[in-house]
């Protein structure tokens, strides 16, 4: 073995950690600087200096401390400060390796190397946060020559690795796709409340002391430049939110490896994420409201084990494709997994159920709303149509389908959602039945697949009770069918 | 689907369900009588008491009464070669099936209450769910354990 002398990560390492000390410590501070008394007293700052020094002193001490090297075919980390703490993993039993570079790696042309195993944890099991790019690679080779390795030995064969690569099939996204994917973004949303949360810093200037009283002021002319502000800041976060759309997408890349996808994309902050492809647990296809109406879709990939991503533990496939080119990416990428158009609906007596269960939470809102904020709570009664429609479509959308091992489910919470998984991939198969269901031979059904470190379950509601049992049978794996 | 499972879990399931009915219950007069005490202090009109002891009263009849007798006669599971099958629910009845090559692990466990009346409950664990079969007795939930443990480990797949 090559790498038997143990290592330090680059210098940079402190500085990294340095600032994730800090980052935990950041919010009590801005806390403190707000709604403290804003008295920065010696003692204040004393501790202050203090904390700072120590944190210093144990970054740079975690850095010095912290070695990893392969042996033995583990690959083998030792750090703490006070306690030795000792971590081998087993090369076998490494599923993924993560390299990201955020802004600092990249100054000094570096990579953050995440390894993860099957084993739960919010943390990956390893992570090395400051190596060159070619000591990334090196261990990367060492895995993966260990893993050939271990195979071989297993299937006694000695197939020669061509040194030609085949032309790997790889997915990029089209700009007008990007595009399509920026301008529909739902992140649109958490910019809103970025930028409600920064007006409500300044509550001096606007004043936000009584609602009825605002309602009581509003002229006709205020109201318009009301919408006028609502309207501008809005176009202002659709603008925000297609640049960081663009941003995080534009270099979105999907390779087909022999069995694994290899998912890349950013480009300040470089992602890399391999999946192998007897990890994935189902495929998730949403197409949000908006996407819908241009025929667009999204495709997450569930896979098991992992530590928890930015998403939970969906990692995004294709990030906006056009929905009719799902089938053909799908049987090119993930061979495996076949979604289809057609789709067993629900029976039509199930109209009803879907329906009151939209509308009456609305009524609820609307009734109260519009009896005590009139004239302006009769705004209000447009949620009721509303309601109406999404129930309407959320009955509409809702279906299964069975082809071969694998179940096709398909719902909508509020967007469009289809997912494929394999039979053998549902942990566990359930049917629930109200006493209003019962009268009306409806049931409701929910599966649980592994996703990340938890599960995560599909329902659907009122399905007829045949059906159910159809389904049973095809889920049960005992032979007396 | 199959028929119902066939197996019931134990009676004496009923007189421990009522047990910590009643125990919880007991719970709940504290909160009520203390909302007497608080209304009758700050002066708020007495049917608040009332009213709140009503509640609690018609609540707790029934959870004492009604509700063990119902789940436990909806409560049934079976242990197949292949899968688990349990029914279970108070107004939504459950269904759920759970394949042996799915499961996990398996455990026994028993509270306080269980242990007085030799009865103890078993929990199966997929990668994803957890299942419980409450209220078994000991004897049957021991070696039902092993038998479900034992069936689980003829397949050797990760998840």
């Amino acid at each position: 073995m090559k790498m038997f002398e143990p290592k330090r990560i680059h210098p940079v390492g402190m500085i990294l950690s340095f600032l994730k000390i800090i980052k935990s410590y950041i919010l009590p501070v801005i806390l403190f600087f707000f709604f403290g008394n804003n008295e920065f007293n010696l003692y204040f700052i004393i501790g202050a200096s203090c904390l700072f020094v120590i944190i210093v002193v144990t970054s740079i001490l975690d850095w010095w401390k912290f070695t990893y090297w392969i042996e033995d075919g583990e690959l083998r980390i030792k750090h703490g400060l006070f306690i030795k703490k000792k971590r081998y993993i087993p090369i076998e039993r490494i599923q993924s390796i993560n390299t990201t570079a955020g802004i600092i790696q990249q100054i000094f042309q570096l990579v953050k190397v995440q390894i993860e195993t099957a084993g739960g944890g919010l943390e990956a099991e390893a992570v090395l946060t400051a190596i060159k790019k070619q000591e990334a690679d090196r261990i990367q080779n060492a895995i993966a020559m260990h893993k050939r390795d271990v195979s071989k030995q297993i299937e006694n064969q000695d197939v020669d690795q061509n040194e030609e690569k085949p032309q790997l099939p790889t997915f990029k996204m089209e700009p007008k796709d990007l595009f399509v994917a920026a301008s529909t973004s739902s992140g649109i949303g958490v910019i809103i409340s970025a930028i409600a949360a920064f007006f409500s810093q300044f509550d001096e200037f606007i004043p936000y002391e009584d609602l009825l009283d605002r309602f009581e002021i509003l002229t006709n002319a205020s109201f318009t430049l009301y919408a006028v502000l609502v309207f501008i800041a809005f176009f202002i976060a659709w603008i925000l939110s297609i640049i960081g759309v663009l941003l995080k997408y534009a270099y979105f890349t999907v390779i087909k490896a022999e069995n694994e996808l290899r998912i890349s994309s950013g480009i300040f902050e470089k992602r890399q994420v391999s999946i192998p492809i007897s990890r994935i647990q189902a495929i998730r296809i949403v197409q949000n409201p908006l996407r819908q109406l241009l025929g667009y879709a999204t495709v997450y990939i569930e896979s098991a084990g992992g530590s928890a991503g930015d998403e939970g533990a969906s990692t995004i496939l294709f990030p906006v494709v056009p929905k009719k080119a799902i089938s053909s990416l799908l049987s090119q990428y993930l061979p495996l997994f076949e979604n289809s158009e057609k789709m067993q609906r629900l029976p039509k007596r199930s109209i009803q159920r879907y329906m009151f269960r939209k509308i009456i939470p609305a009524l609820i809102i609307c009734i109260p709303v519009s009896y005590f904020l009139a004239p302006w709570g009769f705004l209000s009664l447009i949620l009721i149509p509303i309601s109406a429609y999404w129930g309407y479509f959320s009955y509409k959308d809702a279906g299964w389908n069975i082809k071969g091992n694998q179940i096709q489910l398909g719902f909508r919470i509020i967007s469009k959602t289809t997912v494929l998984i394999h039979r053998n991939r549902l942990q566990s198969f359930k049917s629930k039945t109200s006493y209003f269901q019962r009268r009306k031979s409806l049931q409701t059904f929910e599966v649980w697949i592994k996703s990340g470190i938890i599960g995560r379950h599909f329902t659907i509601k009122d399905l007829e009770e045949n059906d159910l049992s159809q389904l049973g049978n095809w889920y049960s794996y005992s032979r007396e069918k | 689907m199959r028929g119902l499972p066939k197996n019931q879990i134990s009676l004496k399931a009923l007189t421990v369900w009522r047990l910590s009915a009643i125990i919880s219950a007991v719970v709940c007069l504290l909160v009520v009588i203390s909302v007497g005490v608080g209304a009758y202090f700050l002066e708020l009109p007495y049917w608040i008491t009332v009213i709140v002891a009503m509640i609690w009263l018609i609540y707790s009849l029934i959870a004492i009464f009604v509700v063990p007798k119902i789940r436990h006669r909806v409560w049934r599971y079976e242990v197949h070669e292949h899968e688990i099958d349990l029914q279970y629910g108070l107004f939504i009845i459950k269904r759920v099936l759970v394949p042996m090559v799915r499961v996990q692990h398996v455990d026994t466990h028993q509270g306080p209450l269980l242990r007085k009346y030799q009865l103890a409950s078993i929990e199966i664990s997929t990668a994803a769910t957890k299942h419980e079969i409450p209220a078994l007795d000991i004897k049957e939930a021991d070696l039902l354990r092993d038998h479900i443990s034992r069936l689980a480990r003829v397949t050797d797949e990760d998840v």
